[in-house]
């Protein structure tokens, strides 16, 4: 009798004379008791991360919540999330420093929130969201995700150097792109390599010699530029690697059917509609393994209501502040729809079970802003947050409020909780050597 | 050391210090410093001040009625903006449409650089009667103010008459405008401060003083909630585009320039690369806790003024503003064409304490405005 023991059991026999073998599907035999790890490794089901950048803070004093450390309530702009209050952090206080440097409203402040600084001219060090990809993205299909929910290719993901990882805005590519011809199912039975696969990483091995040559032909400033060049080369090869081994099964990965997207743009219908795909998409991509790193970008500043001219941005400057309400009162719906947006995606993510877990227990968000209060574009006082707990690597529950603090602290303590080897990150005012150890499991 | 009471002594015997330094001696000197803890154009904005409401407030609502002024039917310009909302490649379309809308010998132009090839949109003009600044030229016209803090009358500001009906630069003295917090913010922490140093034989008593404007080496430094820290030290910079003296006065808890000469300090392209004011008036509280609050105002160059808002897409209409201020200059009339090139302004400037230090290299000077 044949041991079901191995993930990679395949059922071996001869047919006239001919050895012949055919794979088992993946059964619930391989996964232990609660379904969290594959019982024939002990493996736990891998961390994610995730980023969730969105335009345009939020009003003061509609956000902090009453009290700093556990048991908080929330303030009236985040009661939306209270579902998921026990697995968030919120930190108030923190700021971006410009240093005396030039600003460029709306991308200075999401460059300090992703790279920690602010870059000179194209070049930067690479995002919150790389680094931790190079950490525990370089064994998936995909290293990094990233989507935009407006509808535009814009994206604040980047590797060393100039490399911007660009935004998908259509759920239907993206959906082509994860789990088109060339989605390699996990739980399927068969596992043939992608002929294309074997050719391509057949080019690169053949080129291999001579990209070693040149790099013996050329100076300091060239070989860095062709480091960087050939590190994505060598993914791309570890990618291609992968996808010629039989992965590993997941049992909560199901193919997601096609939907229907809306057209791609700023109006809110079409923001809400996308972005609810694009979760399912990103669960489901997770659930599958295709990628542990993903992230989102709400650009928010051209959204704008069906029939309406004006988008949210352009309400924050021009908008009056109510004097009854005491702050701007579109500005403030677009603030409460986005957080429904948000808290929607959360949802998501936490419906797609995975054993008695779900996919949302295994992954951090992090939550940031590029102004604290649009009206004035403020650099201080801004709200960063973190939601899930990345299979019990954070602590969660909390409100941290920040001293003014430089908000790049939180960058590094998800980047350590992650595993990531670093002590320091961030550039002059806004580098920082100092986690929140609160919340480092 | 003689009988003196110092405070905040940075450095004894150091050529240019000046802190605060307050002597016992009638002969003796005292320095006070502060740095400019904000800065913006001070408007009145009150409920009925715009005869039929402000200007469109938004984007929208501005290109509509450009539309219709290029000549598009009503129901083009329906659709054109339907287009417009959709974003994407229409958007770009519309925005290529009103951007390139001034005309110079048969070709689009773009109308921010080019705004007089455009239509004037007659923007509105504040109507109001009460408004705050200074009587620059010692007339009370039909236009003038009357200033709500002082009482006086003839108060010359024409600019938040130009630009009052806009959303964007409607404010009051306890709620800035949009635009005046949002310039301020971003500038501050990336342009180098401004600084005022009072000079005098007793700065808490009445009397003649000199006041020094000049700008710093370095940025505003914040306490860590973003409010400006007192008592940093900042240098001078060296170049005397940035360097004023004025003789000034204390009466009453309350300096005020006495010598009305020009005042030149540079600033940024966001609001203007130089403020530049002809006629200076200044009128600061000393506030309890060492700060200054209150206004400084003159003739200002109105096209150093569109500069900033000609590259400024949240200010509204861009030529319309170019138009309005046009319209509303109050001085500096041209030699050959006679056009007023300099329209009345008030600024509001706060500041706090701090010491400032001039460098023993670079002998101050008093700029020289031309």
């Amino acid at each position: 009798m044949t041991k079901l023991q191995n993930r990679r059991n395949i059922l071996k026999g001869m047919i006239g004379g001919t050895a012949v073998t055919v794979g088992l599907p993946f059964l619930d035999v391989f996964l232990n008791a609660n379904g969290t790890a594959i019982a024939q490794t002990g493996a736990a089901l891998p961390t994610v991360f995730g980023t969730w950048l969105q335009y345009l803070g939020f009003n003061p004093g509609r956000w902090i919540p009453d009290r700093a450390g556990k048991g908080y309530n929330n303030n009236i702009e985040l009661k939306v999330f209270d579902p998921f209050k026990e697995r968030m952090n919120i930190v108030s206080g923190a700021n971006y420093f410009l240093d005396g440097r030039p600003v460029e409203t709306h991308r200075t402040g999401a460059q300090i929130a992703t790279l920690g600084g602010i870059p000179t001219g194209r070049d930067s060090g690479p995002s919150v969201d790389s680094i931790i990809a190079d950490s525990i993205g370089t064994r998936t299909r995909f290293r990094s995700i990233e989507v935009s929910l407006m509808g535009d290719r814009r994206s604040y993901s980047k590797r060393a150097g100039a490399a911007v990882n660009p935004s998908e805005p259509s759920p239907d590519a993206l959906y082509k792109r994860i789990f088109g011809p060339e989605f390699q199912d996990p739980n399927a039975g068969e596992f043939t390599p992608d002929a294309k696969v074997v050719a391509k990483r057949s080019v690169l091995s053949a080129v291999a010699d001579q990209r070693h040559a040149i790099m013996g032909q050329l100076g300091a400033s060239d070989r860095a530029r062709l480091d960087e060049y050939f590190t994505s080369v060598r993914q791309i090869e570890n990618q291609l690697a992968m996808k010629l081994e039989k992965p590993a099964p997941l049992p909560a990965c199901h193919v997601p059917g096609a939907k229907q997207e809306a057209q791609p743009g700023e109006e809110v219908a079409q923001v809400s509609t996308n972005t609810k795909l694009f979760a399912d998409l990103l669960a489901n991509a997770v659930a599958c393994g295709q990628t542990r790193v993903f992230n989102v970008f709400m650009d928010a500043q051209g959204a704008r209501k069906p029939g309406s001219t004006n988008g949210w941005h352009g309400y924050t400057h021009e908008e009056p502040i109510d004097e009854k309400l005491g702050y701007q009162k579109e500005v403030t719906w677009f603030i409460l729809w986005a957080n429904q947006v948000c808290a929607e995606f959360l949802t998501t993510l936490q419906n797609q079970k995975e054993g008695a877990g779900s996919v949302l227990d295994r992954t951090l968000i992090l939550w940031q802003t590029d102004h604290g209060y649009a009206r004035t574009h403020t650099m201080d006082n801004l709200p960063v947050i973190t939601i899930g707990n990345a299979g019990g690597r954070f602590k969660t529950g909390m409100h941290i409020p920040f001293s003014g603090d430089p908000a790049t602290r939180m960058g590094l303590t998800v980047m350590q909780g992650f595993g990531v080897s670093m002590s320091t990150w961030g550039s002059l005012s806004n580098q920082t050597q100092k986690p929140v150890t609160e919340i480092l499991a | 050391m003689e009988a003196r009471t110092l405070r905040w002594i940075l450095g004894a015997g150091v050529a240019g210090v000046s802190l605060f330094i307050q002597a016992a001696s009638a002969n003796a000197l005292e320095s006070r410093s502060y740095v400019v803890s904000y800065f913006s154009q001070q408007l009145n904005s009150r409920d009925g001040d715009c005869p039929g409401g402000v200007n469109p407030d938004d984007q929208a609502g501005q290109y509509a009625v450009i539309l219709q002024g290029l000549g598009y039917k009503p129901d083009e310009v329906k659709a054109m903006m339907a287009e417009w909302a959709k974003g994407g490649d229409g958007e770009d379309r519309i925005n290529a449409i009103v951007n390139a809308r001034a005309i110079i010998d048969g070709q689009q132009v773009n109308a921010y650089t080019h705004p007089e090839a455009t239509k004037d949109p007659g923007l509105k003009f504040v109507t109001s009667k009460v408004g705050y600044g200074f009587n620059l030229d010692g007339k009370d016209g039909e236009v003038s103010f009357t200033d709500p803090q002082t009482g006086e009358k003839g108060v010359d500001n024409m600019l938040s008459r130009a630009i009052g009906c806009n959303q964007n630069f409607r404010g009051s003295w306890d709620a800035p405008s949009a635009y005046g917090e949002w310039i301020w913010v971003q500038l501050k922490d990336s342009q180098p401060a401004w600084l005022i140093t009072i000079t005098g034989e007793d700065i808490d008593k009445d009397g003649p003083v000199t006041i020094r404007l000049t700008r710093a080496l370095e940025y505003l430094k914040s306490n860590l909630d973003g409010s400006p820290r007192h008592f940093m030290t900042y240098r001078i910079d060296p170049d005397p585009r940035s360097h004023n003296e004025f003789k000034a006065e204390i009466k009453d808890g309350e300096l005020k320039i006495t010598e009305h000469k020009p005042l030149s300090l540079l600033w940024n392209a966001l609001s203007s690369p130089v403020l530049n004011l002809k006629n200076t008036h200044l009128r600061l509280k000393m506030l309890k806790g060492d700060t200054l609050d209150g206004l400084v105002g003159g003739y200002q160059p109105w096209t150093e003024i569109y500069f900033a808002f000609s590259h400024n897409g949240i200010v509204g209409d861009r030529p319309g503003l170019y138009y309005a201020m046009k319209k509303a200059a109050d001085a500096d009339p041209d030699p050959k064409t006679g056009m007023n090139m300099s329209i009345s302004t008030a600024y509001r400037l706060t500041a706090v304490p701090a010491f400032v230090v001039e460098s023993p290299h670079l002998r101050y000077q008093s700029a020289e405005v031309k």
